[in-house]
């Protein structure tokens, strides 16, 4: 009431004044709600992306770590193993052999030759765990099935790997890395699941290439899996992560239906999207 | 093109601008609801805009042809249409308000013409609601002027900036393998 009589007693000029400059204000007032609120959200990006930042640094850190952790275990077992066998070797070999007898010589000799046999094969190994031959020569599908069949030959673990469609193969650097990370995987089930069974599938679909691992022992999930990947643990799982990145894939971690087993799968884009 | 166009029949043929701003009102507001149309994703939102804008068009033609006899300015019709494209103006908003967390809205050229709109009809939503009841008020044809130039000008500042900006698409593709990975190994494990 005590509007309408202030109203009534207005002009129709100062009533459109009035109501134009009371809609401007509601248009303003929405547009300034609109634009805090576009603040906001971009605020909530800055700081989403600069934890994307720091999870990068701590994956670079980690992957630094575990190559300085690999080049520490060349280096003992090049230290521990090979250089005493070498040394072993040139004692049987030192100057005095010339004045033994045949018999003493051909002992010698013997013994040297056994131990420069052991540390050729100690020094294979260690290659072949730098970089398996068989991935290298024969390729990722021929590599895994060859990782598979001596984890099964151990009679400990029923293991086995299957590729449904590797017509088109991944580059050798993606091959390499996709072995890397199935290798952690296998890793990490064979040191703390306590499974029965691996089980490996590969298979393609449009651009992607699929693996799924799948095991019955104690595995983790999604959530678990990027909790320990963001924290201070966890060496592994950071280079799986890592790996997947420069691949530029997907990683689940999930569990079956039926809660039986664990499945992990991988998605590789064969051509990585820019 | 409008705002020459009426000057043009305001000043040359004000009978026959008499008559077409009938016409403009409809057609202004069929343009407009074609535009929220375009711009609106959900099709219930879409169909609910047909019917207004249906409705909004048999109401203008009685209120012009059987009410008015065309004898004076549709005021009344052009303060619902500009209520109209507010409360459209206003929900693309609230829309965008919730949806815009991956872009920025202002780089989208729909936003600026939400805007132009929500700013232009909310400004001249008085003037135009008063203009036929002042229609002999020279006090108020002063301020009608004034505040129409005004908003004019805003308008086509704000329109020549929305024709600037170019709509940056944005993708988010978090799709999962849907690939059945895990029938081989149910045949695997099967003895």
């Amino acid at each position: 009431m005590f509007f309408l009589q202030i109203f009534g007693s207005l002009n129709s000029s100062t009533v459109t004044l009035l109501g134009t400059f009371g809609m401007c204000i509601m248009a303003i007032a929405v547009i300034t709600v609109l634009v805090m609120h576009q603040r906001r959200v971009f605020r909530f990006n800055r700081q989403l992306h600069k934890m994307e930042e720091e999870k990068q640094q701590m994956l670079l850190r980690a992957s630094i770590k575990f190559q300085e952790e690999e080049r520490s275990r060349i280096a003992a077992d090049l230290h521990d193993d090979a250089g005493p066998l070498l040394a072993t070797a040139r004692l049987y070999l030192n100057e005095n052999l010339i004045h033994q007898d045949t018999a003493t010589q051909l002992q010698s000799l013997f013994s040297a030759k056994q131990i420069i046999d052991d540390s050729i094969v100690l020094i294979r190994n260690i290659s072949h765990s730098l970089l398996p031959p068989t991935l290298k020569n024969f390729g990722l599908e021929a590599a895994t099935k060859d990782l598979f069949d001596r984890i099964n030959g151990s009679g400990v673990i029923n293991a086995s790997a299957r590729f449904h469609d590797n017509r088109e193969r991944l580059n050798d650097e993606q091959e390499l890395l996709v072995f890397r990370v199935i290798q952690e995987l296998v890793t990490n089930i064979l040191k703390h699941s306590s499974a029965g069974f691996i089980h490996l599938t590969q298979n393609a679909q449009g651009n992607s290439v699929y693996f799924r691992i799948h095991h019955d022992g104690k595995g983790i999930l999604q959530s678990q899996f990027d909790q320990l990947e963001h924290g201070s643990h966890g060496l592994g799982l950071k280079n799986i992560q890592s790996r997947i990145r420069v691949l530029k894939g997907n990683i689940f971690f999930e569990i079956d239906s039926t809660h039986t087993y664990y499945k992990i799968t991988i998605e590789i884009p064969r051509t990585p999207p820019d | 093109m409008n705002d020459v166009l009426s000057i043009y029949f305001q000043f040359k043929h004000s009978s026959v601008g008499h008559y077409l701003l009938p016409a403009f009102t409809i057609m202004e507001f069929s343009f407009l609801s074609y535009f929220f149309i375009l711009i609106f994703s959900k099709p219930k939102v879409k169909t609910i805009i047909k019917i207004i804008w249906l409705s909004f068009t048999s109401f203008a033609c009685i209120d012009y042809f059987i009410l008015n006899k065309l004898e004076s300015l549709d005021s009344f019709t052009i303060g619902i249409e500009s209520m109209l494209i507010i409360l459209f103006a206003i929900y693309f908003l609230y829309i965008n308000l919730k949806d815009s967390v991956n872009f920025s809205i202002y780089s989208t050229f729909n936003f600026w013409i939400v805007i132009t709109l929500l700013l232009y009809f909310a400004g001249t939503f008085f003037i135009y609601l008063l203009v036929e009841s002042n229609r002999y008020n020279v006090e108020f044809r002063k301020i009608y002027v004034i505040l129409n130039s005004s908003f004019n000008i805003i308008k086509n500042i704000l329109f020549t900036i929305a024709i600037c900006m170019k709509i940056k698409p944005t993708i988010l593709d978090t799709s999962k393998p849907n690939i059945d990975l895990d029938d081989d190994f149910i045949i695997n494990r099967t003895p």
